[in-house]
């Protein structure tokens, strides 16, 4: 479960870009700006998703819907509804994970492992954009056309993520694909996006 | 008695050859002082042990692998659950500036939930099964239904945002065989409620975090203790800011507060005791020649030194702290020769000649008790033997020689008069005085003995206070009894180490063991594992990557999907050896659990810790020991066979001491009255200690008895010195000597009864309570009995 806070992280940083706007300009910086200025006037986040996964060991694309609910600085609600139920709720140090196979919820601490050390450096960084942060652990680099399209790659190379892709369309982000080394590739399509709704506290607390 | 035991000292022949005993004194002295710079002072407790109980040396070298000797405990809380960031990135901040040179570095860690980690005892498992373990698994892959439930677990997992990391693992492990082991891990878990990563342990209620680190300053060193007590203070300032609240414990606060104690304690001490012996001058010496009288106990302690030099390769601390005791005691020779001389030269030689027969009588009989000392099984007391009988001795030579030449002639001084009390004042002394003896006959079955060290420490209420937070928060880690499985080899020891806990687990299931054992077995039980996987994996073997093949394909698994479960069991496993556990991210815990330390002599220990509770005590017996090739130490139990250890030799010494003092004295005075009536201040001062002692509950301990020893071998010699002014009418201030020795041992050990350290303050009111009543014993009561038993010569 531990490794799950390795990707969070990310998670968390896209949708914290879900509201942005359309660009019109081509300096990056300014892109990053606007990312940024946007990120800070953000305190919620929530609507639905499509999750396509290649991989490897499976001889077909698995094919995942459900929804999601942020909340700042570090509450994160991440539910499957197709085609398996499951559930991921983490409300600051606490992450309770639940699946309708099993039936059981399991809670750890995010302190638990090495992970959550990460987890926690990282959820300040993105609640904050801490840009210094954010570019010591990746390269940047910012496409522009139709939509903005930011790709990260990490800066010391792992065997976890090869890179990162972001897209931004008109109204908000549109998409997210993580790359991993060996061709397998997760790619999470944003349907309906809210900002800034008031979202119930049992949203992030146990089911 | 005083025809047949006249002591031939003539005063002129020492004057007229004042230059040949001054040389001779002087290059003995000479002598003995270099002798003394080559002593060698050990701070082995092992002396304090009888050597017909090695099994306590053993136990005490071995307790110093105990966590409570090298761990470093700091406790981190926040009230508010908000603060948590704040204290976690505290917490890892501080963690991470405690190095050398008062840290250990600790050892690689890659945490408990690794890939390593995972693989290692995934690949392992066939030396890690038990019967139960392979009925588990034959339910788990004869039921279709369980194994379609784990792919579609797997699947689920594959499709969380983690699937990167959580691939492999389903991969190696689709039908969760991993989970067989989660609760042999159990069995490390030293604190129930909390996980362990990188040296810290995290509450899981998740507003406490332990740190525990390894400190490479011994708690012995109270000058290094303190040094590390304060950069680690200093730490804490810097790193950790005030809404988190902080507990530090250590071996290294003790000594520290023992230390700080002492040292403040020395100061009031040394003021008290220079006053006292300022005051005692001034009332009763009053001369330039009293002075010398002090070079007595300096002569006793640098020839008894020299001589333990030339006897004793290494020499104890503990032995070279009674030189104090030993002066104490040898002082009393130099007073009575001063108080015998000082008045005049008229009949300085008789007087010689007569107060040298008390003063060799009492040397005589403390040299006695010491000689019995030469044959305790305690190498201390031996050290300590002959310390005291050349010192004494060498005490004696120089009061009846050397002093009276320093002494030279003198005029003035008031001739000493025995007065008798009046009649109502000594019925009223009498019956004090046997009130006195009834109540402390009264006491002696009250009486106890305490060899727990802890109780003759200073702790003060502040680390009372966080030893009591962090046992409640993280458990009483710190004073689990230790059982060591021990063996010439690695092998052996791991051996041992798993009958021991096949033991633990049949004879007490209820009680929680932190051991290597379910982790690391023997290889003889590794073997048993591997015979028993091996036949479960030839029946089942191919049957379950069909299963697993055809099932994960309706699932949409690809056909190669589950390729490393099945690689991962096509050979049987190496077997499991320490080094594999290491790169498997257990190097720290292994570092803790398995001694390879010179003080084992080239044995390997395997360490399992247990809760110091009387059962278990029981359970390991000498002969279950033996039979497992296992030794158990705990605080407890070492304590308890100290304190038995004491009683048995105090009664052993004080019994003999008794019989030789008793035959010595009737040998010298050939009259039973005389011996008992030289015997009242040693027996009400003892009978007055245990009478008090008994009445305000204070045990006997190592501290107290050495100041007992004092009281014996004082009342004994202020006894001879009354008998023979009472007895034989000696012309000189035998009561003003007895009173300024009496008064000078309550000015110089009395005083310590001002300290607020435990021990010192024990040795102080041992010797104030009992020579307060020695003095009056010897004084008073002595007079009166010789009085009624017609042995009075005035």
């Amino acid at each position: 479960m531990k490794f799950l806070m390795s990707i969070l992280p990310l998670l968390l940083f896209m949708l914290m870009h879900l509201f942005c706007p359309a660009r019109g300009t081509a300096e990056e910086a300014s892109a990053l700006e606007e990312i940024r200025r946007a990120a800070r006037a953000t305190q919620t986040l929530s609507g639905e998703f499509m999750q396509v996964k290649s991989l490897s060991i499976l001889d077909e694309q698995l094919v995942s819907k459900g929804t999601f609910a942020l909340q700042k600085p570090n509450m994160i609600r991440w539910e499957y509804v197709e085609p398996f139920h499951s559930l991921f709720v983490i409300n600051n140090d606490d992450l309770f994970s639940w699946n309708e196979i099993t039936g059981k919820v399991e809670r750890l601490k995010i302190s638990g492992n090495p992970a959550m050390k990460i987890f926690s450096e990282h959820l300040l960084s993105w609640a904050k954009f801490d840009m210094e942060y954010f570019e010591s652990h990746f390269n940047l680099l910012v496409r522009e056309g139709e939509n903005v399209v930011v790709v990260l790659k990490p800066l010391t190379s792992n065997t976890i993520v090869d890179k990162i892709v972001v897209e931004f369309g008109r109204e908000h982000i549109r998409s997210l694909a993580i790359f991993e080394p060996g061709g397998d590739f997760t790619r999470i399509e944003f349907r309906v996006v809210r900002l800034n709704q008031e979202l119930p506290d049992r949203l992030f607390t146990l089911p | 008695v005083t025809a047949h035991l006249q002591i031939p000292i003539s005063l002129a022949f020492l004057s007229k050859n004042f230059r040949a005993v001054f040389t001779a004194a002087i290059a003995l002295l000479a002598l003995g002082l270099v002798l003394c710079f080559k002593l060698t002072i050990g701070e082995d407790i092992r002396v304090m042990f009888p050597d017909s109980n090695p099994g306590l040396a053993e136990d005490a070298s071995l307790l110093q692998q105990s966590p409570y000797f090298r761990q470093v405990m700091i406790h981190l809380q926040v009230d508010d659950k908000a603060d948590r960031p704040l204290l976690l990135e505290s917490a890892a901040a501080l963690k991470e500036a405690m190095r050398q040179p008062y840290f250990n570095e600790p050892g690689p860690d890659f945490g408990w939930s690794g890939h390593e980690f995972f693989h290692y005892f995934l690949h392992n498992l066939p030396n890690l099964v038990a019967p139960g373990d392979i009925a588990e698994l034959q339910r788990k892959v004869d039921d279709p239904a369980q194994i379609m439930g784990k792919l579609q677990e797997g699947l689920i997992q594959l499709s969380g945002p983690d699937s990167f990391v959580k691939k492999p693992l389903i991969q190696s492990d689709p039908l969760g065989f991993f989970g067989l082991l989660l609760l042999r891990f159990q069995a490390l878990k030293a604190i129930p409620d909390a996980h362990y990563e990188n040296g810290m342990f995290f509450h899981q209620e998740g507003q406490d975090v332990l740190i525990i680190a390894e400190s490479g300053v011994s708690i012995t060193d109270s000058a290094g203790s303190g040094r590390m007590v304060r950069h680690l203070q200093d730490l804490v300032a810097s790193r950790v800011p005030p809404q988190i609240e902080t507990s530090l414990l250590s071996g290294h606060f003790y000594t520290q507060a023992n230390a700080d104690s002492i040292k403040r304690d020395l100061a009031v001490i040394i003021t008290a005791a220079s006053l006292g012996i300022l005051a005692l001058f001034v009332l009763f010496l009053r001369h330039r020649s009293a002075l010398f009288v002090f070079l007595t106990p300096l002569t006793a302690l640098c020839l008894g030194g020299a001589v333990l030099s030339l006897s004793f390769d290494v020499v104890s601390g503990i032995t070279l702290g009674f030189g104090a005791v030993l002066m104490g005691i040898s002082v009393d020779y130099g007073l009575h020769v001063f108080f015998a001389l000082h008045r005049g030269d008229k009949d300085r030689g008789k007087r010689l000649v007569e107060v040298a027969r008390p003063i060799v009588f009492a040397a005589l009989t403390t040299i006695g008790v010491f000689l019995i000392m030469l044959f305790s099984d305690i190498p201390a007391q031996r050290q300590l033997s002959v310390l005291s009988m050349t010192g004494l001795a060498g005490a004696l030579l120089f009061s009846l020689l050397v002093l009276p030449l320093l002494m030279g002639r003198n005029n003035g001084g008031s001739a000493a008069v025995y007065r008798p009390s009046r009649p109502g004042r000594r019925k009223w002394s009498l019956i004090l005085w046997l009130a006195v003896l009834g109540a402390g006959i009264w006491q002696i079955p009250h009486l106890s003995f305490n060899g727990n060290p802890r109780e003759m420490a200073l702790i003060p209420e502040e680390l009372i206070r966080v030893e009591e937070r962090i046992s409640e928060r993280w458990g009483n880690l710190r004073s689990m009894a230790m059982i060591f499985a021990r063996g010439e080899d690695m092998g052996t020891a791991l051996e041992n180490n798993s009958r021991l806990f096949a033991v633990l687990q049949e004879r007490l299931p209820e009680v929680q063991v932190l051991s290597l054992a379910p982790l690391l077995p023997s290889a003889s039980a590794q073997g048993v594992s591997r015979e028993l996987w091996k036949e479960f994996w030839t029946k089942n073997g191919e049957r379950i990557r069909r299963d697993i093949t055809v099932q994960g394909k309706e699932l949409g698994f690809a056909e190669t999907a589950f390729a490393p479960f099945a690689d991962a069991f096509q050979r049987l496993p190496e077997p499991m050896e320490p080094e594999g556990l290491e790169g498997a991210g257990m190097g720290e815990i292994l570092n803790k659990m398995i001694v390879r330390s010179d003080q084992t002599q080239g044995e390997i220990l395997v360490m399992t810790l247990v809760p110091d509770l009387p059962r278990v005590h029981t359970l390991f017996t000498p002969e279950l020991e033996r039979e497992l090739g296992v030794r158990f130490v705990s605080q407890n139990r070492f304590s308890k066979e100290i304190s038995s250890s004491l009683k048995e030799h105090f009664v052993w010494f004080f019994s003999m001491a008794c019989a030789l003092v008793v035959l010595l004295l009737f040998v010298l005075y050939r009259s039973l009255s005389k011996t008992l009536l030289a015997l009242v201040p040693v027996v009400t001062g003892i009978l007055f200690l245990f009478a008090v002692m008994g009445a305000i509950g204070t045990a006997f301990n190592l501290y107290n008895m050495v100041a007992a020893i004092l009281i014996m071998g004082l009342g004994v010699d202020y006894g001879i010195f009354m008998v023979s002014k009472v007895g034989e009418g000696l012309d000189y201030e035998t009561e003003k000597a007895v009173l300024v020795s009496g008064f000078s041992t309550i000015a110089g050990f009395g005083a310590l009864v001002l300290a607020e350290h435990p021990a010192l303050h024990a040795m102080g009111l041992t010797v104030l309570v009992g020579i307060a009543a020695t003095i009056p014993a010897a004084i008073v009561i002595i007079p009166l009995l010789a009085g009624r038993l017609g042995l009075s010569e005035q």
